[in-house]
């Protein structure tokens, strides 16, 4: 399955620093037949640098984004995103360990489209993406 | 430096502290278990029982050692978080705990007060350690064989006495000091069920309130006291 908005395959942007946590996406979508294009950044800068790289079309319509990341954390990431007119309208999903209050707080004012807690076991996370999906399926994306 | 300064430096390093062990320490358990099930994934179904035998213990003791961390992070954040002072009716928590346990226990029958006693204070602390109580009893309870609880309330100028009983096998006299240490567990860690940790957690939402907790053995039943103060004092060191 390939999700699509307009005819055109939607591209998603993984933002994680950990390895197995990007196998671990990567799998889960395999697992769903999943097979939209997944452009990787280990962090925020390197994934504002992605996003801004005129050459890369289309532009990612969804973002998996970690919270706790070296150089420039999700958070922070994002607050340059939403300030960002060219940016600033792309659906962000919050995918981490931290079950902070402070986290959440910060990560829903800057308008993320969920927040989901990483599940401790790969089962679980597959069925996780799978909602995720049938969700995006749904939904209609500018 | 003066106290208030030096108060809220440490006040920062503990958070922090309990940040990298809710976070940082739970990263690597969950590839841990990961990378457990991609195995298994891998091998297939024509996998040696052995081997299966051994996969499932890892990821047993894994899934031990995150909840173990979840835990250790709830106790840490017991004097900081939900320590809101609002009304709150014993009765109507006490039917909240008795509906909600009698349905997941469906060998445990729950008898609960009449009394309408409605206090200011802190409510979630006060849910949390009641339905621990009740919970408790039911869960070390034999699954097959039928479990009586029952909850009575006194209340004098002071206090709210909540007793807790139950006739399941009860806590050997000897043990009875222990059972609110952390991670402390009646069986030997690897067969008990449970982690040990909510008697802990009890233990410590009655100690930030100035209350108390008592265990005994009474007519073959075990018998847990609550004493929850009514004069509730919010000091500034309780808020965030």
């Amino acid at each position: 399955m390939i999700l699509k908005a307009n005819n055109v395959p939607i591209t998603i942007l993984l933002v994680e620093d950990d390895d197995v946590d990007v196998m671990n996406v990567k799998r889960a979508f395999k697992k769903n037949e999943i097979e939209n294009p997944l452009i990787l950044a280990g962090n925020g800068l390197e994934a504002l640098e992605k996003l801004r790289n005129p050459d890369l079309l289309p532009k990612p319509k969804i973002i998996l984004l970690d919270i706790n990341m070296p150089k420039m954390n999700g958070i922070e990431f994002l607050k340059e995103l939403r300030a960002d007119d060219q940016l600033k309208s792309i659906s962000v999903f919050i995918m981490t360990t931290s079950n902070d209050d402070a986290d959440k707080f910060d990560a829903y004012n800057l308008n993320v489209a969920g927040y989901i807690l990483k599940p401790l076991s790969f089962n679980d996370f597959v069925s996780s993406v799978k909602n995720l999906t049938a969700y995006w399926s749904l939904i209609e994306f500018n | 430096m003066d106290c208030k300064e030096k108060f809220d430096l440490l006040q920062k390093e503990y958070d922090e502290f309990t940040y990298i062990i809710s976070h940082d320490l739970k990263a690597p358990i969950r590839a841990i278990t990961n990378l457990t099930e991609w195995i298994e994934d891998d091998l297939g179904d024509d996998i040696d029982p052995d081997i299966r035998i051994n996969l499932d213990l890892l990821k047993g003791r894994a899934a031990k050692m995150d909840a173990m961390i979840s835990a250790v992070t709830e106790l840490s954040r017991i004097n900081r978080r939900e320590i809101d002072i609002v009304e709150v009716s014993f009765q109507d928590v006490f039917i909240d705990i008795k509906d909600d346990v009698e349905y997941r226990y469906p060998f445990v029958h729950i008898t609960i007060p009449n009394e309408e006693v409605v206090v200011k204070t802190y409510a979630k602390k006060l849910e949390r350690v009641l339905s621990e109580i009740v919970e408790n009893a039911a869960k070390h309870n034999d699954s097959a064989s039928p479990l009586e609880i029952s909850i009575s309330l006194k209340t004098n100028n002071d206090n709210v006495e909540i007793i807790v009983e139950d006739n399941g096998k009860g806590v050997p006299e000897d043990q009875l000091s222990n059972i609110t240490k952390m991670f402390y567990t009646l069986e030997s860690k690897d067969k008990s069920k449970t982690l040990g940790a909510g008697l802990a957690i009890v233990k410590k939402m009655l100690d930030f309130v100035n209350g108390k907790i008592e265990f005994g053995n009474n007519n073959s039943k075990f018998q847990v006291k609550i004493t929850w103060p009514l004069n509730i004092i919010k000091d500034d060191f309780k808020s965030e």
